[in-house]
């Protein structure tokens, strides 16, 4: 780093001392909604990440209501659900139809409004500046921007649920997350909810992309004297590779629904196979995003658990620079892998053949983080906290979703598999166990860093072993419908595949309660207000943001850090 | 006055971003013209007649199958036979009629695909009818030769050279052009 650079640093420390002085916060208003201060803007994030994975689950929950037993029951004329008038199930088809929309605004919600806000919105936003030994973002104005796009984004998609979209006037887009034409073209769809919510997805990537550029100027530009890239903890290694992949493969989706819109309104036909257009093009296009796109929901998980199986073993990890260079290599080869989403669409053998090559290679990379992490608890002084329970929990769960994915990867086996039941087990084992898990994790390792309040220990842990429980009975069973030959998409089933639904959505029941005792535990965080400790987690927990108090001050670094070469964090 | 430290990262990142959204308008063209060149997703290929000629017949035979649609179009449209059996190599014609059944003009255009898609790459058109406007007066009918003969490389694909069976399929859709400001092909 040059010298320039320094002085620069401390030009920018001088100045924040001086706020520092009296912690010059503004007015509730102007400090909450034209926030520039990092923090605050994690915080909006994991506020709106927790609504919308409310909102999320209710959806799922309304899923498995359905599906707890054959035969319709809530999507239906006359159900309580009816009776509620959210959703237009005047007519069997327009129930149908609604089921499905709930199936895609779950998806959508829980992807682009709950994991992407928790991971890069809250916790990358909170901590990536801290742990480099920065003041803030790079660009903290358009951390804002970021923010509020998000929001009008979300906005967009709530009001396409309850817009028309189907041939008949049925409500909301019920064509599922990927978007496929016909389904989401003017033949499938031709009323305004998909219009809709490809505006949504515009707004929403253009947040995520003004937020990539930000994190990735600041982790190369803002970082203390003394952090090398070599010496920089892995949550930011994790972060600056999935800012990279958001970079690179959102303007792809953006493209693509683009084209979706000219199509759908003016006349053009590049998925329309009457012009000419092939809409298998817009699978290709939308996977080369989509691929990725699941990367950029669990590479922060990676990133949170290193820090919490390091800090709880009470030793570095184990294989620093692999496991950040197995981030790089799960980031690239994530960009090559897109068409094992369409084994079916009628490949050529020798494409299926490169494709399932490539897909396995992940599990290389893959498996090398996974056995780090194991191997850094190898021998540690292990200790059994909240954090610690989620992270173990994240890596046996992560572990058998890969498993299964590596089942998947086979083009041959995926002929019988694809679009049923174990494909949906497979991809909720690695997200909403996984990633879900990972920003738990990282929500009670760092909730007393961030809000300056301790939680209750016995809630915590409720909290996980309720879950764990429940999203277990949730999604293990679906891998045998799916063997069974159970589709996804579907409003109904026959008879045969009565029982493990059943018992999937009594996971759905314990995971809700789950849920419900977490946010108890942040009530009850909240209303006790036990005074948080500067670093509760002692010697193990040696990154920046545990030099700090907690909560740390509003603008932090009065003491500019310099990493020397013996303190190498390295995790 | 020289460039921040910030803005030559952010320019370059702009920069990455103008190349993806630039790579994503060329994927149409690109992906066009690779179903083209490899008869990829069942797009059959187009060949002139000299190739068609210089093609040395194979022994074996596969039945081609003529599957024809209209997706509402009020036409009624039908190739002269179900099917022909079909030596690998050499040139086969076949009849297509489309008549019009409504009581006004018509426009419309064919599409085709090949199933198995596999076969795409294989099985070369020198005369077709497809991807032009065709507008058909009241009670108008028209004749559509198809001339094709299949690649005897399939011989050497593992995929293509035990496939007894292919389907051509044309489906006619409503133009989106009106009728009356397209010509009549003939």
């Amino acid at each position: 780093m040059s010298s320039t650079a320094i002085t620069h640093e401390r030009d920018t420390h001088a100045d924040s001392h001086a706020h520092d002085a009296h912690e010059h916060k503004p007015g509730f208003f102007a400090r909450w909604v034209f926030t520039t201060n990092h923090k605050d803007i994690g915080t909006l994030y994991l506020i709106f990440a927790i609504m919308a994975g409310l909102v999320g689950g209710a959806f799922s929950g309304l899923i498995r209501w359905e599906l707890a037993e054959p035969g319709l029951q809530v999507f239906m004329k006359g159900s309580m659900l009816d009776s509620m008038g959210l959703f237009n199930l005047s007519n069997p088809d327009h129930a149908k139809h609604a089921f499905n929309s709930v199936v895609t605004a779950h998806a959508v919600i829980m992807i682009f409004f709950m994991v992407m806000p928790a991971t890069m919105g809250g916790f990358a936003n909170w901590f990536v500046p801290i742990m480099i030994g920065s003041p803030d973002m790079a660009f903290p104005r358009l951390n804002n921007i970021s923010f509020w796009l998000l929001v009008a984004s979300w906005v967009l998609l709530c009001t396409s649920i309850f817009t028309p979209s189907g041939p008949g006037g049925e409500h909301g887009f019920a064509g599922g997350w990927t978007m496929y034409p016909p389904m989401s073209s003017h033949t499938g769809s031709p009323g305004p909810a998909m219009d809709l919510v490809i505006l949504s997805f515009h707004l929403a990537g253009a947040s995520s992309i003004l937020g990539s550029i930000n994190f990735i100027t600041t982790i190369f530009n803002m970082r203390a004297p003394g952090m090398t890239l070599h010496r920089m903890p892995l949550f930011a290694w994790a972060i600056l590779v999935t800012a990279f992949l958001l970079l690179l493969s959102l303007p792809v989706l953006a493209g693509a629904i683009t084209m979706l819109l000219t199509d759908r309104n003016f006349g053009t036909s590049f998925f329309d196979p009457t012009g000419g257009g092939d809409p298998i093009m817009f699978q290709h296009l939308f996977w080369f995003f989509g691929h990725p796109e699941v990367y950029i929901l669990i590479l922060p998980g990676f990133g949170i658990i290193s820090h919490i199986v390091s800090t709880f073993s009470r030793k570095p990890v184990f294989g620093y620079l692999a496991m950040a260079y197995a981030m790089m290599a799960i980031g690239f080869v994530g960009f090559i892998v897109w068409a094992h989403h369409m084994y079916t669409v009628g490949m050529s053998f020798d494409l299926r053949a490169y494709f399932v090559l490539a897909t396995m290679v992940i599990a290389v990379p893959t498996g090398v983080k996974v056995f780090s992490w194991i191997a850094t608890m190898w021998g540690g002084s292990l200790w059994f906290t909240v954090p610690m329970q989620w992270a173990i929990g994240f890596i046996f769960l992560f572990t058998v979703g890969g498993v299964t994915g590596v089942v998947l990867s086979n083009a041959a086996v995926d002929y019988s598999l694809q679009d049923t039941y174990y494909v949906v087990a497979h991809f909720h084992y690695v997200l909403s166990l996984g990633a879900v898990f990972s920003i738990f994790a990282g929500f009670y390792y760092w909730f007393e860093k961030m809000f300056g309040v301790k939680y209750n220990k016995w809630l915590g842990s409720a909290h996980f072993w309720i879950m764990f429980v429940g999203v277990n009975l949730i999604f293990f069973p679906q891998h045998f419908l799916g063997l069974q030959g159970m589709p996804r998409r579907y409003v109904d089933y026959p008879e045969g595949f009565a029982y493990w639904n059943k018992i999937s959505s009594i996971g759905y029941a314990i995971t809700a309660v789950g849920v419900v005792v977490f946010l108890i535990m942040c009530l009850e965080a909240a209303i006790v207000r036990r005074k948080g400790e500067a670093n509760p987690w002692g010697e193990g927990a040696t990154t920046l943001e545990w030099t700090l108090s907690s909560p740390p001050p509003y603008h932090q670094f009065s003491e500019l850090p310099v990493i020397k070469e013996d303190e190498d964090a390295h995790h | 006055m020289a460039l921040s430290r910030n803005s030559k990262v952010v320019l370059s990142l702009v920069g990455a971003l103008v190349v993806m959204c630039a790579l994503t308008a060329a994927a149409v063209p690109a992906y066009r013209a690779f179903c083209n060149a490899t008869g990829f997703a069942g797009t059959a290929r187009k060949a002139n007649a000299t190739l068609a000629a210089i093609q040395t017949p194979g022994k074996k035979i596969v039945r081609v199958r003529f599957d024809t649609n209209t997706n509402g179009v009020p036409w009624s449209f039908k190739a002269e036979k179900p099917y022909f059996d079909t030596r690998v190599g050499k040139s086969a014609m076949v009849w297509f009629d489309v008549k019009n059944n409504a009581d006004h003009p018509v426009t419309a255009r064919a599409t085709y695909n090949v199933l198995p898609d596999t076969m795409g790459a294989y099985f070369m058109k020198t005369q077709c009818f497809c991807f032009n406007d065709v507008t058909l007066q009241p009670g108008e009918s028209q004749r559509f030769p198809v001339v094709y003969f299949l690649d005897p490389k399939l011989m050497e694909n593992s995929d293509t050279n035990t496939v007894p069976d292919v389907t051509l399929s044309y489906t006619f859709f409503e133009s989106k052009v009106p009728a009356s400001v397209s010509k009549t092909a003939s």
